[in-house]
């Protein structure tokens, strides 16, 4: 399976007249757009913003971000599952709009969290502050339950999306970079003296706002399951997850997975970069014990001399990640495990919700009850009432100079899992 | 599925799930001292009783699936005291305030399809 991921840089995004990139910028028609994306009766209102990196801007409260893509060569298309058909992606060629992103939010549920701050000291702990975003915001007709509501903004946002990739399909790309994954016979013969390494890819699954989907699948209702890297880079897997913000994966941080891309780079030199396993991260302590064995198995069968396992979220699914850590050092796996921390304001409380010696290599994306406090911004997009103490259950409080006092889990992607983040620790 | 018990303090719960035993208690704290109890005298946790991401403390609402085994399960007791601990750490920052009546369904319904897909699995 070779990929070819032709990228086109974006400075800029404009409304015009017609949707277009042109000299880096992405002008988009903004009725044609509304058009498409407002056809579902369900939705009653969309508002539509471009915001830029050092916007004073604020959006409260973020339930995904999306690359723009397309598809132009090879079998299948974007989104598959939802937006393309169940065509298997991951080969060929897809353009992608990179610097753009689009940002979906809406009222689903009456607490809130995920905020992007454009500008400021919050800016600096997402990763999404340094994109051109376009910001979609969606209301629903009053009786419209919390899942169908989900459902409607995800479905507007890879709409969206899908909608802004056209724009790209024929224009010459300003970097082109390919991925090649073998079939693993293959793959294991070409560097027979290097580790096999692999990459287990836990993804949550356990309900409202909690959920990823994998071809349309969700993922709650899978086995672990081996996938080309490819395929993920190519957009298979995507986002129907936003609570905590601070490490759950957007569908950009998906199409963007830096341990895949970090794999690639060092494939053939320092180690073999065999492939991916999915696995879930369900409610009952019995999934977690099936899923755990079954990508134990799995690399095993892949003959892996080792692994990275990437965990998303915190609290239960450090059961998972410790079950697939104990199973993998058993069958003489090596681990490096990648979380973030729930360590307390302080600092000072036990990281994790579970623990074992086997979990020897461990990386973390940072402290996600750090407190940090957001000045005001001009322009709010979405609805800042969600941060008030009195309006909902967000740990944190909105002054009324419109400065918000929060730990950093409710900043979307600051401790992000995958490395996806702008937190790191320097020795000096 | 008739051994199982599910201690909760979510209102919506108990409508739901009409046909299974339910243990209903006053509050957060209650859910887990209730399933630590019972799990010292051989039940064994059946769902995680962290699940979901909304931290714990800032959701009021909490359901835990329990089934009972033959001897005390170690892994249940170790799972339940973790999550007591972090229950712990998180109320000490926690601002306790009185939540409006929609917000406090939203967070029954998180909990509740929590529930829902660990029985459906």
């Amino acid at each position: 399976m070779q990929l070819e991921l032709g990228k086109i840089k974006i400075e800029d995004i404009q409304f015009a007249a017609e949707t277009k990139v042109f000299d880096s910028t992405l002008f988009i028609n903004q009725e044609e757009l509304l058009e498409i994306i407002g056809e579902d009766s369900r939705i009653t209102n969309i508002n539509l913003d471009i915001v830029h990196p050092g916007d004073s801007v604020r959006i409260i409260p973020v339930k995904d971000v999306i690359e723009p893509r397309v598809k132009v060569k090879g079998p299948g298309g974007v989104f598959p599952g939802f937006i393309s058909s169940e065509e298997m992606v991951g080969s060929g060629r897809t353009h992608v709009l990179k610097g753009a992103a689009v940002v979906t939010t809406g009222e689903i549920v009456g607490f809130q969290e995920g905020i992007i701050d454009m500008s400021g000291p919050g800016a600096e702990y997402t990763p999404f502050s340094r994109f051109h975003n376009l910001v979609v915001d969606c209301d629903v007709k009053e009786n419209i339950k919390q899942h169908e509501h989900e459902e409607i903004l995800r479905m507007v946002g890879l709409k969206t999306a899908s909608y802004l990739g056209k724009a790209a399909k024929d224009v010459e790309p300003d970097e082109l970079e390919t991925y090649e994954h073998k079939p693993f016979v293959e793959a294991a013969a070409d560097y027979p003296s290097l580790p096999k390494v692999g990459y287990v890819y836990m993804l949550q699954s356990q309900g409202l706002l909690h959920d990823t989907y994998v071809y349309g699948v969700d993922a709650k209702e899978i086995l672990p399951t081996l996938m080309s890297p490819t395929e993920i880079m190519d957009g298979a897997i995507l986002s129907g997850n936003c609570v905590s913000a601070c490490d759950k994966n957007a569908t950009y941080v998906h199409q963007n997975n830096p341990v895949i891309e970090e794999l690639y780079k060092y494939h053939g030199e320092k180690y073999n970069f065999m492939g991916v396993i999915i696995t879930n991260e369900n409610v009952t302590l019995a999934d977690k014990e099936r899923s755990s064995n079954f990508t134990a198995k799995l690399a095993e069968m892949l003959g892996l001399d080792a692994a990275v396992v990437s965990e998303e979220g915190f609290g239960n699914p450090d059961a998972d990640l410790i079950m697939n850590s104990k199973k993998l050092a058993a069958k003489g796996i090596k681990t490096v495990l990648i979380t973030d921390e729930y360590a307390g304001r302080d600092g000072a409380s036990q990281s994790l919700a579970d623990a074992d010696p086997s979990a020897d290599a461990v990386v973390t994306a940072g402290n996600a009850n750090e407190v940090i406090t957001l000045p005001p911004m001009e322009k709010v997009i979405g609805h800042q009432n969600f941060a008030d103490v009195i309006a909902g259950g967000f740990d944190g409080s909105l002054e009324a100079d419109g400065s918000i006092s929060v730990e950093i889990q409710a900043i979307t992607g600051s401790t992000n899992e995958l490395g996806f983040n702008n937190l790191t620790a320097r020795i000096y | 599925m008739k051994d199982l018990v599910i201690i909760t303090n979510n209102p919506k719960i108990k409508e739901k799930f009409e046909e299974l035993k339910i243990d209903f208690v006053d509050n957060l704290s209650d859910v887990y001292s209730k399933s630590r109890d019972l799990v010292h005298q051989d039940w064994k946790l059946m769902s995680h009783p962290l699940a979901g991401s909304v931290k714990p403390a800032q959701n009021p609402y909490r359901s835990i699936i329990l089934a009972p085994t033959k001897k005390l399960d170690f892994y249940s007791l170790n799972t339940i005291e973790n999550a007591i601990q972090k229950l712990n750490q998180f109320k000490k920052d926690h601002k306790k305030r009185e939540y409006s009546q929609k917000i406090k369904e939203d967070y029954q319904v998180i909990d509740l399809t929590l529930i829902n897909s660990a029985l459906k699995n």
